[in-house]
């Protein structure tokens, strides 16, 4: 019995001993992982293909991430918990171009500010601070591939692995989103060793993008629609803009699509003689000019968007458009409309802005919230688009 | 118009380039100036045209003018730096009657432009740009604008020095007459020393910022003045009464530096007097150069 | 001697004429075409008017359709006004700036007045800072007029102290130019990503800001200026024959030389402050008209003027049929214009064209 029992104690602490050890040296030698004690801390070599089509070979889960774009879909993706497992973010990016998301994120997690900003490629990065990190993964966006050619040479010569994702339309071919969008997606989930919520997540994605596409295919009545940027008065998204896509997928007609770029100055007569159903203004929450701030996280009602879209709209010859005749005016949070798996909210707006009789049963901002309840860690707060018409 | 220069000292950041000048210039006759390199000629010449601020006086005469006012008695025309403006001939010429020009040009002025043109000889340059001109044509178009201007008083620094020995001689002869039929005061400055001994009418030695001598050409240029002023040794002889110079070597180092040795301390003893006038304050420099 | 008086008053006038009768053409034939420039300025735009209805309506406004008549009055002729009036005021400008700094190279930019208007504008755009606790259509404006005189004062003042030479000049206004060119990186550094595309567009320059009001403004300064400038033709003219040479002839070279600084910094700050910086205009204009007109300053200054409308009503012009139904943006097409024209100026200029 003595002998049963001390062997039962010496089973027991060897175990123990051998999973601590295979789990250290699980990170050395990746095929040495069938212990069945080892679960929690098992590692394995994969092999991912990123969005910019490289080969990258990660051992994942991942534990230590830096991160330079897209944090609200690594948190869809990973949760509060992956959070914990970031070592450096691209604040610089936030701050600038995202400012209410920045101040909402440090508002719910403030270890998230004391993270090491390494900047954003091309502009203020800072690739030997990401290296001293040592993280197990890099994330970032497709779009910074052509600022990041050395660093990434940088980064496989130090033994970082570097992916890249892409959430942004670059065109309105619905199946390459949707590929591109499940591939992010599922690089996320297996670098967080979450893939069954990255699948839920890309169900969740594609459904709500069918919700519009299943009644907008074959549509014959395309209205009119431009889209505008806040920061200089003529300023629309032309062919390449993301808005150009969703008017598109969401059975509208964007006027200003001869402008070939991603976008342009219209003329302004061109506007009165085009004569639009529908006019949407974009913007971040902050105006360029007078600094105020009208949508976003941190607004709580619609009254200076409002009095935006009214001076907005106050142009010479614009009273007699049909849109704004109609009332039909809006104004759109930039950060919903592209780069994010919450994307598909812009499409649901705009076609339900386009088609009010066809989109009555749909309330964009109640599927919005379902992503954040169901995804998030925090709850949706702000305002993200206001109308001329709403209360 | 009689032009009087009494007791005129200039100096550049209180380094005196002029000390102490009184010279006088008479109507309807050339006054040449001459000296070495950095003897001051130029200096004087705008001194005297208003165009630096000496202390001294400047009398036209007998009187003293403003700066606005001398512009309209005196011509100076500056060392041709060549210059690439895109003015025709006429409009060149035109400008020296700036002071009645307005936005229509009157009568007067045209005429007066057309004589000036004529007069030199110019007239078939009238349309053509002053950037298109050889050397000489463009002295003689600005004499025609210092001549537009009916001067009183004409000063002209180094008007020849580019120019070919035709050009050199039809341009003084020029200035020889329009100096007579005009009887403006004309002072030159002038390098050439034969030249000088030409077609001065009266000559002033300038010798590191002082006179040297003065006086007719005749008792001006002598072979002591060249060697004194010049270092250079030199025969003066005579070419049917005007000195005709030929210089020979220069002064051997040895001698050279006597020279210097001799006129340097006068020289300093001069340029602290002068400063304890000019910059009474500067005590320190001024008790350096006393030392001295 | 009756008769020959008479005489040289004739070959004087002929002369005269001579050299004035080609001149007076030439502005003709510029004004002509600034004219024709701007009527096709006006005829041209997507909404494909016809040239009667434009006609009735820019003489008649009553009698055609409301969207019509807004088209002219609201969008085409402030538009295209502002081209010719900010073009003429770059021109003039850049002559005079060439002028008074004796260098060919000079833009109504040299010494830093773009940079000055930019950091004003950015100063406005980014931070939300004016001069005038003001917003709407003259808030950015306002800004960027007050940092352009400023830094033409800090000229002024540099050159008061130590003498209006052209070395000093261009010395203090390449050091104001960094100056101002550092302190809106540091802005720019701070700037959220909209703020940032604001300036960039800003810098940039484009006539769709124009209004009735700018129009107005910028027409009655530009017609102040030309007339100060215009009375001081002939001693601008002598300046080019040098310093010491306009001096003899009784010109107070420094005094000139700060006055007309002022005039056209006034000048270059009211057309950068609604329109932005738009290159090119205000150096070639003045070489074009130089080419044509020479340096006789009652030509050349209403020439430069022309050749600046010319180019920036072309260049209005192109940048609304490039892209139909869009507005290329204008900075572009005054180089696109600018740079061949300018590169046939340097290979075709005579000897003594600077």
């Amino acid at each position: 019995m003595k002998k049963l029992i001390l062997l039962l104690v010496f089973l027991l602490i060897s175990s123990i001993l051998s999973a601590g050890c295979i789990g250290e040296k699980g990170t050395m030698n990746p095929t040495e992982n069938t212990h069945p004690s080892a679960v929690t801390s098992e590692k394995k070599s994969i092999v991912i293909t990123d969005l910019v089509g490289r080969e990258v070979m990660v051992k994942v889960p991942v534990e230590r991430v830096v991160l330079l774009y897209g944090l609200e879909d690594y948190a869809a993706v990973g949760g509060e918990d992956a959070l914990k497992r970031l070592v450096g973010i691209n604040a610089w990016r936030y701050k600038k171009y995202r400012p209410d998301w920045w101040q909402y994120w440090v508002r719910n997690y403030p270890e998230i500010k004391e993270l090491p900003d390494v900047g954003q490629p091309g502009k203020s990065f800072k690739a030997e601070e990401v290296i001293e990190l040592k993280p197990d993964v890099v994330i970032a966006d497709a779009s910074m591939y052509k600022y990041m050619q050395e660093d990434v040479k940088r980064f496989e010569k130090a033994g970082i692995p570097i992916v890249f994702t892409d959430y942004f339309p670059h065109s309105d071919n619905i199946d390459e989103l949707f590929e591109e969008a499940k591939r992010s997606t599922m690089i996320l989930g297996k670098l967080l060793g979450k893939e069954d919520r990255a699948q839920k997540l890309v169900q969740f994605f594609e459904d709500q993008f069918n919700i519009v596409l299943n009644r907008t295919e074959n549509i014959k009545n395309r209205p009119k629609v431009i889209v505008f940027a806040t920061w200089s008065q003529w300023r629309a998204y032309g062919k390449k803009g993301m808005y150009n896509f969703w008017i598109k997928l969401a059975g509208g007609r964007n006027i200003a699509e001869n402008i070939s770029g991603f976008s342009g100055d219209v003329n302004p007569e061109f506007v009165i003689r085009e004569n639009p159903d529908v006019i949407v203004f974009t913007c971040n929450n902050n105006f360029p000019s007078g600094q105020r701030v009208a949508i976003g996280y941190t607004v709580d009602n619609t009254s200076t968007a409002k009095k935006a879209l009214k001076e907005l709209i106050n142009r010479p010859g614009w009273q007699d458009l049909k849109a704004i005749q109609d009332r039909r005016v809006y104004l759109i949070h930039h950060g919903i409309s592209h780069g994010h798996i919450f994307e598909f909210v812009c499409l649901q707006y705009i076609a339900k802005w386009l088609h009010p009789e066809l989109f009555g049963d749909l309330n964009p901002e109640k599927n919005l919230k379902k992503f954040y309840d169901e995804f998030m860690p925090y709850p949706l707060k702000g305002i993200w688009a206001v109308g001329l018409k709403d209360p | 118009m009689r032009v009087e220069v009494k007791n005129l000292w200039f100096g550049y950041n209180s380094t005196p380039v002029l000390k102490n000048i009184s010279i006088e210039a008479s109507p309807g006759k050339v006054t040449v100036i001459i000296g070495p390199n950095g003897a001051g000629k130029s200096t004087l010449l705008k001194c005297i045209a208003g165009l630096l601020k000496p202390s001294g006086r400047v009398l036209l005469n007998g009187k003293e003018f403003r700066r606005e006012h001398i512009s309209r008695l005196i011509s100076y025309i500056p060392q041709d730096h060549s210059i690439g403006v895109v003015l025709t001939v006429f409009e060149t010429v035109l400008l020296g009657r700036i002071n009645f020009l307005s936005w229509r040009i009157n009568k007067r002025d045209l005429e007066i432009v057309m004589r000036v043109l004529r007069e030199l000889r110019i007239e078939g340059l009238a349309s053509r740009y002053i950037s298109e001109l050889s050397g000489g044509q463009r002295q003689m178009v600005f004499i025609a604008q210092a001549l537009a201007r009916e001067p009183k008083v004409l000063l002209m620094d180094e008007p020849v020095s580019n120019l070919d020995i035709r050009h050199q001689l039809e341009i003084l002869n020029l200035i020889k007459k329009v100096t007579k039929d005009n009887t403006m005061t004309t002072i030159l400055v002038l390098h050439d020393l034969n030249l000088a001994a030409r077609y001065a009418d009266e000559l002033i030695v300038l010798r590191k910022g002082e006179v040297y001598n003065r006086g007719n050409p005749n008792s001006v240029l002598t072979e002591d003045m060249i060697r004194d002023v010049y270092g250079v040794h030199a025969k003066v002889g005579n070419d049917g009464g005007v000195p005709q110079v030929t210089p020979l070597k220069p002064l051997a180092n040895g001698e050279r530096l006597m020279e210097w040795e001799r006129t340097e301390k006068v020289n300093t003893w001069l340029q602290a007097a002068h400063l304890s006038t000019l910059c009474g304050k500067d005590n320190s420099r001024k008790k350096a150069n006393t030392r001295l | 001697m009756m008769g020959r008086e008479e005489s040289y008053h004739r070959n004087a006038v002929e002369i005269y004429r001579s050299v004035s009768g080609k001149k007076s053409i030439f502005l003709l034939l510029f004004t002509l075409a600034c004219l024709l420039v701007f009527i096709t300025d006006i005829s041209m735009g997507p909404a494909w008017l016809p040239i009667k209805t434009i006609f009735m309506g820019v003489f008649s406004p009553e009698s055609i359709d409301k969207t019509s008549r807004v088209i002219i009055w609201a969008i085409r002729l402030p538009t295209a006004i502002m081209a010719v009036v900010v073009g003429a005021a770059l021109g003039i400008a850049g002559v005079e700036m060439q002028t008074i700094l004796n260098n060919p190279l000079a833009s109504p930019y040299t010494l830093g007045v773009s940079a000055g208007a930019g950091f004003g504008a950015a100063l406005a755009l980014i931070l939300g800072v004016g001069i005038v606790p003001h917003e709407g259509e003259f808030f950015v404006p306002v800004n960027a007029f007050f940092f352009a005189l400023l830094t033409s004062m800090g000229i002024y003042l540099i050159a008061k102290i130590k003498g209006a030479t052209t070395e000093t000049m261009v010395l203090a206004g390449i050091a104001l130019l960094f100056l101002f060119h550092s302190m809106l990186a540091l802005l720019e550094y701070t700037a959220s990503e909209e703020a940032l595309q604001a300036i960039v567009f800003w810098l940039f320059g484009s006539l769709l800001k124009a209004t009735w009001r700018k129009v107005g403004i910028t027409f009655v300064v530009l017609l102040f200026v030309a007339l100060l400038l215009i009375k001081d033709a002939w001693r601008l003219t002598t300046l080019r024959l040098g310093d010491e040479r306009a001096k003899s002839l009784g010109v107070d070279v420094e005094k000139l030389r700060l006055k007309v600084l002022i005039l056209i910094s006034l000048l270059t700050a009211i057309a950068v402050c609604f329109v932005g910086t738009i290159g090119f205009v205000g150096l070639v204009g003045p070489h074009m008209a130089r080419m044509l007109v020479g340096e006789d300053q009652r030509y050349l200054l209403p020439m430069s003027a022309l050749g600046g409308a010319f180019i920036l009503s072309t260049a209005s012009l192109f940048s609304k049929i490039v892209v139909p139904g869009t507005i290329f943006p204008i900075g572009i097409i005054t180089s696109f214009v600018g740079v061949p024209f300018f590169m046939f100026l340097i290979l075709k200029r005579r000897r003594g064209f600077w």
